[in-house]
C-alpha cells in the first residue's frame, strides 16, 4: 500500500481503535498490522502528539511481560476530534471515488 | 539486527530532540520489545515490525526538535501548567479478586462509578494540597485506597527528599529540584487546591465502603452487594445504585439519593438534610436529629423514620409506615396498598393524605401539634379525637392530640 496514504490515515486508525477501549502501544500496532503493513515504531510519535494535544491521556499498568504498560485513553476532546476526522475522511473518500468512477 | 543494535541506533537518531522525548520514545520501544518477546517473537522479528527509525523520526514534530535542554525549561516555567506546576496526579489500575473495596477520601472528593471490566481504576488529582498524599494497599483480600495526611510534609526536613511508592517501585524525589523528576511527582508539595479521587470498581464487587471527612462523595451506576457510605461534613450523592444493603451516614453533610434499588436501606444523619427520589426498597429506616427528610416516589414494605426537630415530607407506596418526630412537622402522602400508618409527633404538626385506602389502620398522635387527615373517601363518622371510619369502612383512623386541633375530612 502506498505509504503516503497510510501516513495520513494512521492517526484516524489509532483514534478509531481507541474509541473501542483503552489500549497500549503494542496492542495498537498489532491490531493495525492485521489490516496493513506499517512500521510499528511510527505509532509512538503519533500517540505522543495525540497526548500533547489532549486527545488522549495515558496511565501505567503493571505487566508481567516487563516494564509497565502505558495505556492510552481517549478524552472527550479526542472523541470529538475522532468524529470530525472520520467525517472528513468519509467525505474525502467519497470525492475520490466520484473522480475515479465518473 | 539485534535489539541492542537497534536501540543504539534509535538513541543516536534521537539525540537532537529534547531529553523528555528521547526518554519517552526509548521507553515505548523497550515496552514494545518486552511485549513482543513475551508473545514469543525473536528480536529480529520485532525489529522488522518496528520498521525504519527514519520513518518514525519523520512523524516527530518540529516542536519537539526545537525544544531542547535549557531552552525548554525556560519556556515552560512561564506557563501555568508546566513541569513546576503545583499539581499531582496519577492513574492506576489494579486487577485481582477482592471481597471489598474501601475508599477513604478524607478531605478530598470521591467519585465512584462502575468499570467496564473486572479492574479497579483510580485517578488521583491533587491541585496543591501539599500535606495530603494518595495511598493504596491490600489486606486480607480487601482493597484499600485513599488520601491521608502526609506526616512529613510540614516538617522542614521533608523539604529535601521524599520517597514515593508507585507501581511497586520506590522513587526518590528531590524536592529542591522536582523538575528533574517530571510533572507527575513534582506536585505533592504544594499549597491550596482540591484533592479528588475518581474511582471505577467492577460490577460484581461484594462490598464497597466510601468515607470522607470534608470531601463530597458521588456514587453512581454501581451494583455492589453492600454499599456503606460515611461522611462528616461532606455531601453524599448517589444515583442509579442497585445493592442488597445500603448504609448512609453523615453528620452535617446532606444526602441526596436518586433511583435506588435495595432490599434494606439505613440512613443516619445528624444535622444534614436527606432527599430521596425514586427508590425501590424493602425496608427503609432513617434517623435524623435536626435534619429534614424528603422522600418522593418511594416504594417498599416497611418504612421507619425518626427525627428530632427535622421535618418529614414523604410520598410513597409502602405497606407499613412509622414516623416519629419531636418538633418536626410531618407531611405524608400514602398511596394505595398501605396496611398500617403510625405517625407521632411532640409539637410537630401532622398532615396526612390518604388515597385509595381499603383496609388501612391509621394512628396519629401529637402533643401540641395539629393533625389534619385528608381522605379520598367519605368520612362516615367525623371526630376530632378518637376513631373515625373512612372510605369503605375497613379503614380506621385513630387520632389523639394533646392540645393540638385534630380534623379528619374528605379532600
Amino acid at each position: 500500500m502506498n505509504t503516503q496514504f497510510k501516513k495520513g490515515a494512521l492517526e484516524l486508525c489509532v483514534l478509531s481503535q481507541l474509541t473501542r477501549g483503552d489500549k497500549y502501544g503494542y496492542e495498537l500496532t498489532e491490531r493495525i498490522s492485521v489490516e496493513m503493513s506499517i512500521a510499528g515504531g511510527t505509532l509512538y510519535p503519533i500517540l505522543r502528539k495525540l497526548k500533547e494535544d489532549d486527545y488522549v491521556t495515558t496511565y501505567l499498568v503493571e505487566s508481567e511481560s516487563g516494564p509497565a504498560r502505558k495505556y492510552y485513553r481517549l478524552t472527550d476532546k479526542g472523541r470529538q476530534y475522532q468524529r470530525n476526522v472520520q467525517q472528513e475522511w468519509e467525505e474525502f473518500i467519497k470525492a475520490v471515488n466520484e473522480l475515479i468512477w465518473n | 539486527m539485534t535489539k541492542s543494535e537497534y536501540m543504539e541506533a534509535l538513541q543516536k537518531k534521537l539525540e537532537c530532540f529534547n531529553r523528555e522525548l528521547q526518554q519517552e520514545i526509548v521507553e515505548d520501544y523497550e515496552q514494545h520489545f518486552a511485549e513482543g518477546i513475551a508473545a514469543g517473537k525473536t528480536e529480529e522479528e520485532i525489529v522488522a515490525e518496528l520498521g525504519s527509525i527514519e520513518d518514525m523520526i519523520q512523524e516527530l514534530s518540529e516542536e519537539d526538535l526545537r525544544q531542547n535542554g535549557a531552552e525548554t525549561r525556560g519556556q515552560k516555567e512561564d506557563s501555568e501548567d508546566n513541569v513546576c506546576a503545583e499539581e499531582d496526579s496519577q492513574s492506576n489500575i489494579y486487577s485481582g479478586e477482592y471481597k471489598a473495596v474501601v475508599i477513604d477520601g478524607a478531605v478530598g472528593d470521591v467519585n465512584i462509578e462502575q468499570s467496564d471490566n473486572g479492574q479497579i481504576y483510580i485517578e488521583y488529582q491533587n491541585n496543591g494540597s501539599k500535606e495530603y498524599r494518595f495511598y493504596q494497599y491490600e489486606e486480607d483480600g480487601v482493597f484499600y485506597a485513599g488520601i491521608r495526611r502526609d506526616k512529613g510534609a510540614s516538617a522542614k526536613e521533608a523539604k529535601r527528599a521524599v520517597k514515593i511508592m508507585l507501581f511497586g517501585k520506590t522513587l526518590n524525589v528531590d524536592l529542591d529540584n522536582p523538575l528533574d523528576f517530571g510533572k507527575t511527582f513534582a506536585g505533592v508539595w504544594n499549597s491550596s487546591g482540591g484533592v479528588t479521587l475518581n474511582v471505577r470498581i467492577p460490577a460484581e464487587m461484594p462490598r464497597l465502603e466510601v468515607k470522607t471527612v470534608s470531601g463530597d462523595i458521588n456514587v453512581r451506576n454501581v451494583t455492589p452487594e453492600q454499599l456503606n457510605i460515611n461522611s462528616t461534613s461532606g455531601d453524599i450523592e448517589i444515583r442509579h445504585v442497585t445493592v442488597d444493603r445500603l448504609r448512609l451516614n453523615a453528620t452535617s453533610g446532606d444526602i441526596t439519593a436518586n433511583r435506588i434499588s435495595s432490599s434494606d436501606v439505613d440512613v443516619c444523619v445528624t444535622s444534614g438534610d436527606v432527599e430521596l427520589d425514586d427508590a425501590d426498597v424493602g425496608t427503609f429506616h432513617l434517623q435524623t436529629a435536626s435534619g429534614d427528610f424528603s422522600g418522593n416516589y418511594m416504594r417498599g414494605n416497611r418504612m421507619t423514620v425518626g427525627t428530632g426537630s427535622g421535618d418529614v415530607e414523604f410520598d410513597g407506596c409502602f405497606e407499613r409506615y412509622s414516623i416519629r418526630t419531636g418538633s418536626g412537622d410531618v407531611d405524608l402522602r400514602a398511596e394505595a396498598g398501605a396496611k398500617e400508618i403510625r405517625v407521632g409527633t411532640g409539637s410537630g404538626d401532622v398532615e396526612l393524605n390518604l388515597t385509595a385506602l381499603e383496609s388501612t389502620e391509621v394512628t396519629v398522635s401529637t402533643g401540641s401539634g395539629e393533625a389534619t387527615i385528608y381522605s379520598a373517601g367519605d368520612v362516615r363518622h367525623q371526630v376530632t379525637r378518637g376513631t373515625s371510619t373512612v372510605g369503605s369502612g375497613d379503614c380506621k383512623v385513630h387520632v389523639s392530640t394533646g392540645s393540638g386541633d385534630a380534623e379528619v375530612r374528605r379532600k
